[in-house]
C-alpha cells in the first residue's frame, strides 16, 4: 500500500511574498505507526519538534539577507527573477517523508512539526543550525559547519559536525544501538536527563 | 573284630598333625586375599596389564569417534557455515540501509564475524570510501584496521586515504598507517596535504605523520 503525497508550493511574486512563509501539511499513510523524515543537502537552519498530531507540518522561511545581498553594480537595473521564491517539496511514501526546500542564493529556515514517534535524517550543507526537540526515534544529523542541538530525545543519535558544537540531551536510549557523535573542532556535550 | 592297640607314638603323631592343621588354618586366616578364583588374584603384573587394556579401549574409542563419518557432525558443520553465510548476507544488506545507525550495526556485526571472508572485507573497504556518514566510515576504518595484516586490506586502507574528504576519517586512516608503519601511505598523505581543501589542524598532524613514517 503505497500512497504518495506530493505538495509543491511555489512562491509567486517576489515582492509580495518575500516575508510570507511557505507552509505545507503532509499526512501519513499510517498515522498510528512511527515515521521518518529525510531532509538532506539543505541550506539553512532546521528545527524539528515532536508534537501530539498525526501530520507533518512544514514551514519554510526565507532567511533575511544577512549583509551579503547580491548588489553587484554590473547588475544594476536588472531585477533578479523570483530570487525570493521558495520551492518547497514534500513527498510521502509509506510513512517516509522526504522534504526538499530550496531557493536561489538564499538560505531557508525550516520549522517542522512531526508526530513524536519519528526518525530523522537531516543533512545541512551550510549556513544553519539543527535543533530537534521532543522526539522518540533514531536521529541522524550531518551538519559540518553549524551547530546541532538535540533536546529531550528518546532513542538513538548519530551526529557529525566539523566546526559546530553538538549538544544532546537524552530522556532515554535504545539498548544495543550504537550512538555516535563526532566533531573536528566543536564541543560535544551528551547528557541524560533524570527521569521524572 | 580286632582293634589294634594304640601305639605309644599315636599320641605324638596326633599332636603333630593337630599342630600342622592349626598352623595351616592360622596362615589361611592371615592371608589378605581369599583364594576365590585365580582371576581375582592380585599378582604384581596384573595392574599394568589392566591399565594397558583400558588405555587401548579409550584410544580405540577416541580414534573411532574421530574417524567415523557421522551425519550429525557434517550437519553441524553445514549449519555453522550456513549461519555464517546468512550473517554475512544480513550484514551486507544492512550496510545498504539508508539509516546510518543500521549501517553502524552492520559494521559491528562484521567485527563479530570471526575471520570474515573477502566479501565482508571488500564491503567494509567500500564503506570506508563511499559511506555518506562520517561515523560509519570511522567505524569501518576501525573494523578493517584489525585485519590490516591481510595484504588486500592494507592496500585498500592505503588507497582510501586520498578519497577521504572528512578530516576525521583522514586522521583515523593516518593513525592506522602510523601504527602499521606503512611507508606506501606517504604519497597519498602528501596529496591530501597539497589539496586546498585540507583542514588546517589536520594538515599539521599529517605533516608530522609523514616525518614519522620516513
Amino acid at each position: 500500500m503505497l500512497l504518495g503525497v506530493v505538495a509543491v508550493a511555489l512562491g509567486g511574486l517576489a515582492t509580495a511574498q518575500e516575508s510570507q512563509p511557505q507552509q505545507i501539511v503532509v499526512p501519513l499513510t499510517r498515522p498510528d505507526k512511527p515515521g521518518r523524515l529525510i531532509l538532506e543537502r539543505h541550506q539553512g537552519s532546521i528545527s524539528v519538534k515532536g508534537y501530539e498530531g498525526t501530520v507533518v507540518l512544514i514551514k519554510a522561511f526565507l532567511r533575511r539577507s544577512t549583509g551579503t545581498a547580491p548588489s553587484d553594480r554590473d547588475a544594476e537595473g536588472l531585477k533578479p527573477v523570483s530570487s525570493a521564491a521558495i520551492q518547497l517539496d514534500a513527498h510521502e511514501v509509506d510513512n517516509v517523508v522526504t522534504v526538499d526546500a530550496h531557493s536561489r542564493n538564499k538560505s531557508i529556515d525550516l520549522d517542522i512539526s512531526v508526530p513524536a514517534r519519528f526518525a530523522l535524517k537531516l543533512g545541512v550543507l551550510d549556513d544553519g543550525d539543527v535543533i530537534v526537540d521532543g522526539l522518540t526515534g533514531d536521529v541522524e544529523v550531518n551538519n559540518p559547519y553549524g551547530r546541532v542541538r538535540l533536546d529531550r530525545l528518546t532513542g538513538s543519535a548519530n551526529v557529525n559536525t566539523v566546526d559546530g558544537d553538538i549538544s544532546v540531551r537524552f530522556l532515554g536510549v535504545d539498548t544495543g544501538v550504537p550512538l555516535a557523535f563526532t566533531s573536528v573542532h566543536g564541543k560535544i556535550d551528551v547528557s541524560f536527563l533524570p527521569r521524572r | 573284630m580286632e582293634v589294634p592297640e594304640p601305639s605309644a607314638e599315636m599320641g605324638q603323631k596326633f599332636q603333630a598333625m593337630l599342630e600342622e592343621a592349626k598352623k595351616a588354618r592360622f596362615l589361611e586366616d592371615r592371608s589378605p586375599v581369599r583364594r576365590l578364583s585365580p582371576f581375582f588374584e592380585l599378582r604384581p603384573t596384573l595392574l599394568p596389564r589392566l591399565a594397558a587394556a583400558l588405555s587401548l579401549i579409550v584410544v580405540g574409542w577416541f580414534l573411532g569417534y574421530q574417524v567415523t563419518p557421522r551425519p550429525e557432525r557434517a550437519r553441524i558443520d553445514f549449519l555453522v557455515s550456513e549461519v555464517r553465510e546468512m550473517k554475512t548476507t544480513v550484514m551486507l544488506a544492512m550496510l545498504e540501509n539508508s539509516s546510518a545507525t543500521e549501517r553502524m550495526k552492520a559494521v559491528q556485526f562484521a567485527q563479530e564475524l570471526s575471520g570474515p571472508d573477502e566479501a565482508v572485507l571488500t564491503a567494509l573497504a567500500r564503506t570506508v570510501n563511499d559511506d555518506p556518514n562520517v561515523n560509519v566510515c570511522l567505524m569501518a576504518v576501525e573494523a578493517l584496521a584489525v585485519y590490516a595484516d591481510h595484504p588486500k586490506v592494507r592496500e585498500a586502507l592505503v588507497q582510501a586515504i586520498v578519497r577521504q574528504e572528512s578530516p576525521l576519517v583522514q586522521l583515523a586512516l593516518v593513525e592506522v598507517m602510523l601504527a602499521l608503519n606503512e611507508k606506501r601511505a606517504v604519497e597519498p598523505i602528501r596529496k591530501i596535504i597539497a589539496s586546498p581543501l585540507v583542514d588546517y589542524s589536520v594538515k599539521s598532524k599529517l605533516e608530522a605523520t609523514v616525518r614519522q613514517l620516513l
